[in-house]
């Protein structure tokens, strides 16, 4: 019997891209289950069924698995897109926090959208022109000296995890990206990837 | 035991001190590099040797690794204080993310107090009465599920040492704290007699955070 796999998550790119997209390079058949908002009924039955009160969730053949980066590492294991050695899944670990860390600055913006705040263009300056500067930089030097992917020619979920954020700040500044040819490479080179293509482009809108 | 490791991090806990209680614990010799903070700031020549611009980073063999949790999780997995398979990996992954939510609850009161913010009081207030009740609730609801004393298997993993660590800095601010939870402060004792981390902690030097 195939095991049966649920990621369940709310109608939004959000925490739950990074599980959608390396189940979608696996090939894995699963079920996107897209939960009503957080003020829904459906929700609020759910919460306490889930280990921490929090989604993401995977579930696989009915266990509970919590914490998105876990749930992102405990799928690249499975299929292959962890790296290749212990040191690898180590340095591609450290790639996905430290992108982890960025992405809690854009999370300042998103909330800030939300909330209708006054505030929400100088958010998105301080964002855009000064918090993530060095973070694009470094990843952009990382990616350095003719390497297709952080970890050499097969891609692992550290390229997913970077492209994925670098898709929400090209969303945020169509020019934000200009300066770092190696990340705007390696975006289209992750996203003509055989499964994560297809996914692409049947993914349904969402603002977030 | 493992080659011989490198930890270079501040002259404090913060996000350095999983890493010396994963390698205490596990027996392995280290080099606990304490490094100067204001030097840190004002000599950029000193992050050119941190793979990702930051601290706390390893050298192993040479070769460097960045950000603590996968710091962590590396010496974990080779020291068998990760879980015994990959569920078991997975589970104590999601517990140690699961303390991360709520230690940046703790950086945020850290931040104001350092800062001088006027509203530090209504921050730790806040913190220690409303953000931390549902953590400590659901610390109590698995050990008391899972029976052997840890929060994840038989034994303890490092997933205990980022849980503890991160009830020793509650303690600290509120030396109270855990009265009305006997089961965690339980917990909290067992972990700190752990051979390797008993050591530590009855030599570690004093620093505020």
């Amino acid at each position: 019997m195939p095991e049966k796999i649920v990621l369940r998550y709310f109608n939004v790119r959000g925490r739950a891209e990074v599980a959608r997209w390396i189940l979608a390079y696996a090939g894995q058949d699963y079920l996107d289950d897209r939960v009503e908002g957080p003020q829904s009924t459906q929700w609020k039955e759910l919460k306490d069924k889930t280990p921490f009160g929090q989604l993401p969730v995977l579930e696989v053949d009915g266990k509970m698995l919590a914490q998105s980066r876990t749930i992102g590492r405990y799928l690249a294991h499975k299929y292959g897109l962890a790296g290749t050695s212990k040191w690898e899944h180590a340095q591609v670990d450290s790639i996905v926090d430290y992108i982890d860390e960025i992405d809690n600055c854009r999370v300042k913006y998103i909330q800030a959208c939300m909330k209708r705040s006054d505030d929400v263009e100088n958010v998105k300056a301080t964002f855009l022109q000064k918090e993530v500067v060095p973070y694009l930089q470094k990843l952009e030097n990382l990616l350095g000296g003719g390497k297709s992917y952080f970890c050499g020619d097969e891609p692992t979920w550290a390229d997913f995890a970077v492209v994925i954020f670098l898709d929400e700040v090209a969303s945020m500044s169509s020019d934000a990206l200009a300066p770092y040819e190696n990340l705007r490479a390696l975006s289209e080179r992750t996203h003509s990837l055989k499964g994560i293509k297809e996914y692409l482009s049947k993914r349904p809108a969402t603002k977030f | 035991m493992g080659s011989p490791v490198t930890l270079y991090y501040f002259d404090g806990r913060g996000r350095g001190e999983v890493i010396r209680w994963i390698l205490h614990a596990a027996g392995q010799n280290f080099k606990d590099e304490r490094v100067d903070h204001a030097e840190w700031v004002k000599n950029p020549q000193m992050k050119t040797k941190s793979p990702l611009g930051q601290l706390p980073y390893i050298e192993v063999n040479g070769k460097t690794l960045g950000q603590s949790h996968a710091i962590g999780r590396y010496l974990a997995r080779q020291h068998g204080l990760a879980g015994k398979d990959a569920w078991e990996e997975a589970e104590v992954d999601a517990l140690v993310d699961f303390t991360e939510d709520i230690y940046k609850g703790w950086i945020n009161w850290l931040h104001a107090k350092m800062e001088n913010d006027p509203k530090v009081d209504d921050i730790r207030k806040q913190f220690l009465t409303a953000d931390i009740v549902p953590y400590l609730q659901q610390y109590e609801t698995i050990l008391g599920r899972n029976k052997s004393g840890y929060l994840v298997g038989q034994g303890p993993t490092w997933a205990d040492f980022t849980a503890v660590g991160f009830l020793d800095e509650l303690v600290l601010m509120d030396q109270s704290i855990l009265t009305s939870h006997p089961e965690l402060q339980e917990y909290v004792d067992r972990v700190h007699n752990l051979k390797g981390i008993k050591e530590w902690l009855a030599k570690r030097q004093k620093t505020e955070f």
